[in-house]
């Protein structure tokens, strides 16, 4: 459709061979993609991509390593790369050779206060190491302690900071630590001849808590023997033997099992994953020779070795055994294939791009600077919609549910619907509006999904009550579409507010606007109600109500009621073009509020839509618009416009 | 005459839907930061269950209820007075019809609807459910029969018709209690001491308290004859007066259920790794009135039978047994909202694609003709 209308623009734009210019557009797309991490050929000698295919457990979905390091990298420093390194790089840095990575920049502290604090020197990029942080580490848990005293509710900026930032340190901490069972330590060392000799490890010399777990029976058998024996009556080096003992299981208590989750087991409790630390911690005793924990040793020993050959087979059998723990156990384990390339696509950062700049030349076809702009904005458009559509996809393909299911995904998919009626749109009126919604639009809410993905993994588990994939594609995906509709009617209304205050005369392209602005007004208002009765139908299923008044329903309900309010007003005759348009103005407002500020509130059922932070952006964004309209209105009202109602 | 039609006029106009529909989005803006700091259950009170209510103290503003009736009058007469049977308004009419429908359909619900909670431990069976938004004060008796040494109901109060400072007489007893304080919700952190909380939105988060005086018949009103009576507590409070050894105790209403159930067992999946619920499920046997088979209950799927329905609301473990909680509802007009949501999606599509298809064509009209 979108295809056979194209030639028709072409027609009326006479003397425009775009084609041209569609075809420029798209060879430099193609050369793009080389540069996207999937196309791209390591230029190292050493590659890790099979490591990257490892699976990991995390927050109760597995996911290939490359997605864990990625998301790790993420959290603590708010980028995918360092360097220009690959995520899956330094996470094998930081895994298997750890002091190799203590340089890195990775931790962004965004509060200024806190270098001061902790003694570091600031840095203007905002960005710190490990070394340095480390140093820091003491008078850091000692500013968290006091913080930890005081109610979540009343922290300021810097505690929140704080708190986040100790918690990465942590978590980097136990990353690195992954092989230290396997490092010689001071704690461990013997001092007594006789327990030398009988575990065969040499006199203050430290050892490592694996030496000594592949000898704890003789230790157990020392102390089994001597049980009967008052603590006064000891010698030397039994008691040396139970201090060896106790500070061992003082260091499994205290490391439990930390993060990577990357060992599965079954048993009669189910389905449960352990690190390395986890594993030992689980067994206590060298009757523990998994499989998997010696493949870990080889894999790590063949990248400090830089043996690929025998890399790329310890992983691969790494892999192997894993799919087989989870098919004798008639479990599912996912293929990380889709994900990893889902992954080095990027497919919304580059869908994000390619809008920003057809933002800008729809921009110039709107103001008729360039006439080859509105082509070249569209094409940017469908090729920025491609890739979203690939990435959506993707995403339903991994998670095996509609990629509605959190904010970032809401966001992603009501920016996919806007292109999409944005294009419809173009298809109707040919009036450069559509490529106006779909490229700014599709923009900022990719933008906006982009700051939720900050955390981390934007793919979570989904709790009990929105395990319905029914529910969950009729329901979100419905109102998703009626957020859309508003917001699309508001961005047209903002442009013609600005046009009506601008222009001397009303034309054409006003009244189209308005057509528009009604449209989608109306379009939002039926997918809001229709998604708003399909969220109380659900509701009635899976709470036993239909209505309970909860915040985000009284959101959607306000939607509602202040789109109801705007047609009557119309339809009586009580506002009229320049009121339509403040209206829809309001009711981006209004979704806005229910999307982003109900989850600000931090009461109601809808807990799985909260979100702490953002708040100042909110508010900065209504104070915008609030300005917007009292400055448009003023200026309306000193020109005392107005054009006949338009009958839509 | 003139000023009925007048008033008829009024009542049917657009002008007014206006007014009601802005009131009503007061209301539940107002009602929705309301409950930031006084809970769901006050912002009902205030807001969206009330006749009306005062605006920073002084300002006599409509309630939610006033306001329905109000609208659906308005509907009603504005559906009489422009009524047509063509396609382009029907439209309109299918969705005012939907509105009402809605209207009528929650106030039928809201005086039939009845709401309880039943937790049950494995292996255990029960037949009624408990609904704790309406306790009771309950006095017992000993039953003196050899036969049967248990205890027998003498006399039942609705905890919600209790007054402070007020005195009732229980007319199987000889003796009466004066209340000092209720509490609607509240904790005992001692034997002799009852603190407030505050109203949990929660139907089973709440525990009422009474502190009262037991009085004589002789009418005499001792301070020492102190009674407290706390809703968390399951066991009764004795107490004795001359000759007269009573119980009181402070209890949610059971509803009796049509049949028996009893709870098989109790699943929790956990997402590996995480306590966060994958699933609940309650394997139950419903045995009576007719129907005698095992049901599976999880989130998102409900038992229903007749105008009941079951639905997995939370779960315990206690000294390794596992309980269910469900919420039961009776509600006879359950399938209103569904009937009535349907009628007003209809109706909003009649409206918009008719004037989405007009609008269309008068464009491609309008092309043709500049060409």
């Amino acid at each position: 459709m979108i295809v056979n209308r194209i030639p028709k623009r072409i027609y009326h734009m006479k003397n425009i061979k775009s084609y041209n210019y569609r075809i420029l557009i798209i060879t430099c797309l193609a050369h793009l993609l080389p540069w996207t991490e999937s196309f791209s050929s390591s230029v190292d000698t050493f590659s890790i991509e099979q490591f990257g295919k490892i699976m990991v457990l995390e927050s109760g979905r597995k996911k290939p390593m490359d997605t864990y390091a990625r998301n790790k990298l993420v959290q603590f420093s708010g980028k995918q790369t360092v360097k220009g390194e690959s995520a899956l790089k330094w996470m094998c840095r930081v895994l298997l050779e750890p002091q190799n990575a203590e340089d890195d920049l990775i931790f962004i502290i965004n509060n200024p206060e806190i270098p001061d604090a902790l003694g570091i020197t600031p840095r203007i990029r905002r960005r710190y190491n490990y070394s340095e942080l480390y140093k820091s580490i003491s008078q850091m848990d000692k500013l968290v302690a006091d913080i930890v005293k005081k109610d979540p509710g009343e922290w300021t900026a810097f505690d929140k900071e704080m708190a986040r930032v100790n918690r990465n340190v942590r978590e980097y901490m136990s990353l690195r630590s992954v092989f230290s069972f396997g490092e010689p330590k001071e704690q461990f060392q013997i001092t007594d001849s006789i327990v030398s000799a009988m575990l065969g490890i040499s006199v203050l010399r430290p050892v490592s808590h694996l030496q000594l777990l592949y000898r704890v029976q003789r230790i157990t058998r020392k102390i089994e023997e001597i049980q009967t024996k008052s603590a006064d009556s000891l010698t030397a080096s039994e008691q040396e033997a139970i201090n060896i003992l106790r500070r061992m299981r003082e260091m499994e208590r205290m490391i439990g099992n930390p993060q990577p989750h990357i060992i599965p087991e079954f048993s009669f409790e189910g389905e449960q994953w352990y690190s390395l630390w986890g594993l030992l911690n689980r067994y206590h005793t060298d009757a523990m020779p998994h499989v998997l924990m010696n493949l870990m040793l080889t894999i790590r020993e063949c990248y400090l070795r830089k043996s690929q050959v025998d890399f790329d087979a310890a992983v691969t059998q790494y892999r192997e055994y894993t799919v087989k723990t989870f098919e004798s156990n008639r479990a599912k384990i996912n293929d990380p294939g889709v994900e990893i390339l889902y992954n080095r696509l990027n497919p919304f950062f580059f869908s994000k791009v390619l809008y920003g700049i057809a933002a800008l030349f729809s921009l110039l076809a709107i103001s008729y600077l360039w006439r080859y702009s509105y082509h070249i904005s569209l094409t940017l458009i469908l090729a920025g919609l491609v890739f979203q559509t690939i990435g959506l996809i993707m995403r339903f393909v991994i998670m095996g549910h509609p990629p509605v299911s959190n904010l970032f995904e809401t966001f992603v998919f009501t920016a996919w619907v806007l292109v999409i009626i944005g294009i419809v749109l173009e298809i109707i009126r040919m009036r450069n509006i559509g490529v106006l919604i779909s490229s700014v639009t599709g923009f900022i809410f990719l933008h906006i999904a982009s700051r939720y993905s900050r955390d981390g993994d934007t793919m979570g588990m989904l709790i009990a009550v929105l395990d319905s994939s029914f529910w969950l594609t009729t329901h979100i995906v419905t109102i998703s579409l009626g957020y859309a509709g508003f917001v699309g009617a508001g961005l047209v209304a903002h442009l013609y507010l600005i046009q009506k205050v601008v222009r001397k005369e009303e034309n054409d392209q006003l009244l189209q606007s308005i057509r528009a602005i009604y449209g989608l007004f109306a379009f939002g208002l039926l997918f809001t109600v229709t998604g708003t009765v399909l969220g109380g139908l659900w509701a009635d299923q899976a709470w036993g109500r239909f209505w309970g008044w909860d915040p985000k329903e009284n959101g959607a309900l306000l939607i509602i009621l202040w789109g109801l309010i705007v047609f009557h007003a119309r339809v009586a005759g009580v506002i009229k073009n320049n009121g339509l348009a403040t209206g829809a103005v309001v009711g981006v407002v209004m979704v806005m509020c229910t999307w982003i500020g109900v989850n600000l509130m931090g009461i109601g059922l809808h807990s799985y839509g909260k979100a702490s932070g953002g708040g100042e952006v909110f508010v900065t964004y209504l104070i915008i618009e609030f300005i917007f309209l009292a400055v448009t209105w003023m200026f309306l009202r000193k020109k005392n416009k107005t054009l006949p109602v338009v009958h839509v | 005459m003139r000023f009925i039609q007048n008033c008829i006029r009024l009542s049917g106009s657009i002008k007014l839907t206006i007014i009601c529909l802005i009131i009503t989005f007061i209301l539940v803006a107002g009602g929705t930061v309301y409950q930031i700091d006084n809970g769901l259950l006050a912002a009902q009170d205030r807001f969206f269950s009330s006749w009306g209510l005062f605006l920073f103290g002084f300002i006599l503003f409509p309630g939610m209820k006033t306001i329905a009736i109000i609208l659906s009058l308005n509907l009603i007469l504005n559906g009489l007075k422009s009524f047509s049977l063509s396609f382009k308004k029907s439209g309109v009419l299918l969705m005012h019809i939907g509105i009402i429908v809605l209207f009528a359909g929650t106030a039928l619900a809201s005086i039939y609807i009845k709401e309880s909670v039943l937790t049950i431990y494995e292996r255990q069976k029960t037949t009624f459910s408990r609904d704790f938004s309406l306790w009771e004060l309950i006095v017992l008796k000993k039953q003196h029969n050899s036969a049967n040494h248990g205890y027998f109901v003498s006399d039942t109060v609705h905890f919600n018709k209790l007054k402070n400072d007020t005195k009732i007489t229980f007319p199987n007893t000889s003796i009466s209690l004066a209340f000092k304080k209720l509490y609607q919700n509240c904790t005992a952190p001692s034997i002799d001491s009852l603190q407030p909380q505050k109203i949990s939105a929660d139907q089973a988060g709440n525990f009422p308290g009474i502190e009262a005086v037991v009085i004589s018949k002789n009418n005499i009103e001792n301070s020492e004859n102190r009674l407290l009576l706390y809703g968390g507590k399951i066991d009764p409070v004795l107490f004795t007066m001359a000759d007269d050894t009573l119980y009181f105790m402070l209890k949610p209403h059971e509803i009796r259920l049509p049949f028996e159930i009893s709870l098989n067992r109790f699943v929790n999946i956990n997402h590996p790794g995480t306590t966060d619920a994958k699933s609940y499920e309650s394997h139950l046997t419903v045995r009576g009135d007719g129907i005698n088979r095992d049901v599976v209950i999880t989130m998102n799927r409900p038992f229903r039978y007749k105008s009941l329905t079951f639905y997995q609301n939370g779960f315990m473990t206690q000294n390794s047994f596992n309980a269910t909680t469900l919420f039961v509802v009776d509600n006879p007009f359950r399938f209103v909202p569904y009937i009535s949501g349907l009628i007003i999606i209809v109706g909003l599509f009649i409206t918009f694609t008719g004037k989405f298809a007009g609008s269309v064509i008068r464009l491609k009209n309008n092309n043709s003709d500049k060409k």
